[in-house]
């Protein structure tokens, strides 16, 4: 049985995408067998991994029921996972969407098909709380959020840990908060606080493998390539090594 | 105008419709003989009481129950406990809309004892005041019938 795994943040920037394709990547090394879904009308993940590659078939056509699952997948030879790419007509599926009953379940209806295929199924929200989010909340176990430690982040944790109560409370649906993931960190005092009142203040772990900010992480952006294979020992390569191996843990 | 958002309402239960909700009560300590009971009242002031189970688990103690309510309808709610059939601890009464779940850590509710009132003071009698109203504009009527004549003749 797989577990659905959600990166989320409504606040962008945070390095979600970054961080869901390495830590995809680095599972995918280890043996597992990862699906990606990318489910950010931006499409970031889609072209990190496949550049500016189009496809015919994408997560919109199975939200509207257009196609199963199965037949949006794309494998990814760099990465070594399996990919459901995204296009920017979605950022319009939440009016499609709307009046559909049972909306806030398709993506989990149309994922039981290809959930026994896989380890863990791996989901790049987009930066908003909208039907597109919740869609991925409602098919997902586990949530982990992705933040640069800054004051304003802290404050969307707020958000999300709302958000998570009103779908257990409206929609029925319990979802575990696996962790937040430092991104983008620097070693400087007012980083070390933020981080400080993050683990004081609220009930929820932090991994301890922080992902440094490094320009070396956008050259892999643009090679389309995990940093597991651009850059291994640099220290935010190694430190995604690290988290994939905390997290499955 | 209502303050639920949407975005989390189940759109496969329409208002009204029978929903199990699962109520579960955190942090509760209870003494030999204590009872938990989660008692519930809907707008036409109905008061049922059900039984609460405790569940230990490794990491947490937890009192669940099982309720049958109409989805997103008010209800207003509370925990008591009971021992020998008196009521010994309460929490407060809340208001909800009935979904999948109420989840809540046990808080007593200490009601302070009331104090006498003191007597109200009766208001002191205000001298009277003349109202002058005024007309907004003065009546132009004689003026517009003198023009008319004038224009007339």
């Amino acid at each position: 049985m797989s577990k659905v795994v959600s990166f989320i943040n409504q606040k962008g920037g945070v390095a979600k995408t970054t961080t869901a394709i390495n830590v995809a990547a680095q599972w995918a090394a280890k043996g597992k067998k990862v699906l990606l879904i990318d489910l950010d009308p931006q499409s970031s993940a889609t072209r990190a991994i496949f550049g500016d590659m189009d496809f015919e078939d994408t997560i919109y056509d199975v939200l509207t029921s257009e196609i199963a699952a199965e037949q949006a997948i794309v494998p990814s030879e760099v990465f070594g996972i399996d990919v459901i790419p995204s296009e920017i007509m979605l950022s319009g599926i939440e009016i499609i969407l709307a009046s559909k009953f049972g909306r806030e379940s398709i993506l989990r209806r149309a994922l039981a098909e290809v959930k026994n295929q896989y380890d863990i199924i791996v989901i790049d929200c987009s930066p908003s709380l909208g039907l597109l989010t919740v869609n991925a909340l409602m098919a997902s176990q586990d949530i982990v959020i992705p933040i640069c430690p800054e004051y304003f982040s802290l404050k969307g944790i707020d958000l999300i840990l709302d958000t998570l109560k009103h779908i257990h409370q409206g929609l029925g649906h319990k979802i575990e908060v696996r962790g937040i993931i430092i991104s983008k960190y620097r070693n400087r005092r007012i980083i070390e606080q933020v981080i400080a009142d993050l683990r004081a203040n609220y009930p929820i772990p932090v991994f301890s493998n922080y992902v440094p900010d490094s320009i070396v992480v956008e050259e892999a952006h643009h090679r389309h390539m995990p940093m597991l294979q651009y850059s291994p020992k640099n220290p935010a390569g190694m430190a995604f090594a690290n988290l994939a191996t905390e997290m499955w843990n | 105008m209502s303050r639920i958002n949407p975005l989390f309402l189940d759109s496969t239960k329409p208002i009204g419709d029978k929903v199990v909700t699962n109520v579960e009560l955190y942090e509760l300590v209870m003494r030999d003989g204590d009872m938990v009971y989660f008692e519930i009242s809907d707008h036409f002031g109905f008061v049922q009481r059900f039984a609460m189970q405790k569940i230990e688990t490794k990491k947490s103690v937890r009192h669940t129950a099982e309720v049958w309510l109409k989805y997103q309808h008010k209800i207003q709610y509370r925990f008591i406990i009971v021992n020998e059939g008196a009521e010994v601890l309460t929490s407060a009464t809340r208001e909800a809309c009935a979904g999948h779940i109420i989840s809540e850590k046990w808080e007593a509710c200490f009601k302070e004892p009331s104090k006498p009132k003191k007597p109200k003071r009766e208001p002191r009698p205000q001298p009277e005041v003349k109202k002058v109203t005024k007309p907004i504009a003065k009546p132009q009527f004689f003026d517009q019938l003198k023009g008319l004549i004038e224009d007339l003749l």
